[in-house]
């Protein structure tokens, strides 16, 4: 190595090395404000690692145990736990807010989803397969009595408000889907599950199906 | 982009608000990559990987940040960023290290594997040199540069640092200032820079 590589090494290495000064807002700002940046792709791909880990690390083996609540509220639930928002669960299986946000609430149910999201989910929240059998079990029966139009509900300080409306919703699910008596699936619904279980397998995720 | 040092939202991102913090990722997740690979030379797959190590940590301790005066959220989060992709070259280095001398060891070597050593990422001669036997003394080696840039006035270390990331025409969206402009500012930065550490000129930062 030359004495000019050697400079050029160690200029490297005043920017980037343990020793290297700290970074300052004005380099970051200038960074963050300028064109330079990745694909979508790979943003995407960030994304999909970042949220995986987050759930990875809250539950380090697949879920064989839930409780009496419907597929969406169990969802929801762990969400909130791992303090993710409904974009970062939608960008890790590749759809929106607003899709993940109508499965939770019930306004979707999971066998009218493609099996593709659907296992997508399992995968990304290691729910095992008779796990989310279960759960959509529960769905199913919490379906036949489903109510119908959005609840309003009035806070202690007398507001109607939507947040107030959706978490009373939260409660009526959860309480009607204790309450309700499970009801065989229908036919169709199994052969969704069955797809759903393809999707697991054909991925490799073996540890969610034995 | 939006204002991440502003009050009221490092304040949500503090108190868990997981919006704030998918507010924050949106942005984040497609600039930590990109400074990552422009900084320590990964590749795109490698500084993916490290960026959601750095949204994974910074989300778990997110609760503990404690904002130092005239450092923005973001300005640690990505020095989190650089010091992980430091890490991660030092592993890959690592890594190289261990499969050469593996190869070395076994007198009979299939295709298939000696394709797999050949497509392991090689360390350039400089890092051969500098981050193999040398690694110790790398604080010693880079003393002169870090006492001479801490001595540049703050508009030359910007312009070093932000060379060092950005192209003159990516900076000059940013500075508002014209490319020539920022060609001059910065060689006179450098200059200044090897005159304090008394480096040999002629060669380009």
């Amino acid at each position: 190595m030359s004495d000019t590589d050697r400079d050029d090494s160690a200029l490297f290495e005043l920017f980037f090395s343990e020793d290297s000064p700290p970074l300052t807002d004005a380099v970051v700002d200038a960074f963050l404000a300028s064109p330079a940046q990745a694909t979508a792709e790979s943003s995407k791909r960030v994304m999909i690692l970042f949220v995986g880990k987050v759930l990875a690390d809250l539950h380090k083996e697949p879920i064989k145990v839930v409780g009496a609540e419907p597929f969406g509220r169990w969802i929801e639930t762990v969400r909130r736990n791992a303090r993710l928002a409904l974009a970062d669960i939608g960008t890790a299986i590749g759809r929106d807010a607003a899709y993940i946000e109508r499965l939770e609430s019930g306004t979707l149910w999971p066998w009218a989803s493609d099996p593709q999201d659907i296992a997508r989910l399992i995968f990304l929240f290691r729910l095992h397969i008779d796990a989310a059998s279960a759960l959509i079990q529960r769905s199913f029966a919490l379906s036949k009595i489903h109510v119908s139009g959005d609840v309003i509900a009035r806070a202690h300080g007398g507001r109607m408000t939507e947040e107030r409306g959706n978490s009373t919703r939260r409660a009526l699910d959860m309480f009607l889907s204790h309450k309700v008596k499970a009801e065989p699936l229908d036919q169709s619904i199994n052969e969704w599950l069955t797809k759903v279980r393809l999707q697991l397998e054909g991925h490799g995720h073996q540890d969610l199906l034995s | 982009m939006d204002d991440f040092g502003d009050p009221k939202f490092v304040t949500k991102l503090i108190a868990g608000d997981p919006s704030a913090f998918a507010t924050l990722c949106a942005a984040l997740s497609r600039k930590l990559p990109e400074f990552i690979v422009r900084s320590s030379g990964l590749t795109y797959s490698d500084a993916e990987e490290v960026a959601s190590e750095v949204l994974f940590k910074v989300h778990g301790s997110i609760k503990t940040f404690k904002p130092r005066p005239g450092a923005k959220v973001t300005t640690w989060i990505f020095e989190i960023a650089k010091h992980a992709a430091i890490d991660r070259r030092r592993k890959l280095h690592s890594e190289y290290q261990m499969s050469a001398a593996q190869v070395d060891n076994e007198e009979t070597q299939s295709t298939s594997s000696r394709a797999q050593y050949q497509n392991l990422k090689t360390p350039t001669q400089y890092e051969t040199e500098m981050l193999g036997d040398a690694e110790l003394s790398v604080g010693l080696r880079i003393l002169p540069y870090k006492k001479a840039f801490s001595k540049l006035s703050e508009r030359e270390r910007d312009i070093l640092r932000m060379r060092y990331v950005l192209e003159y025409e990516e900076i000059s969206v940013v500075e508002g200032e014209e490319v020539g402009a920022l060609r001059t500012r910065h060689s006179r930065a450098q200059k200044h820079l090897r005159e304090l550490s008394n480096m040999p000129g002629g060669t380009e930062l």
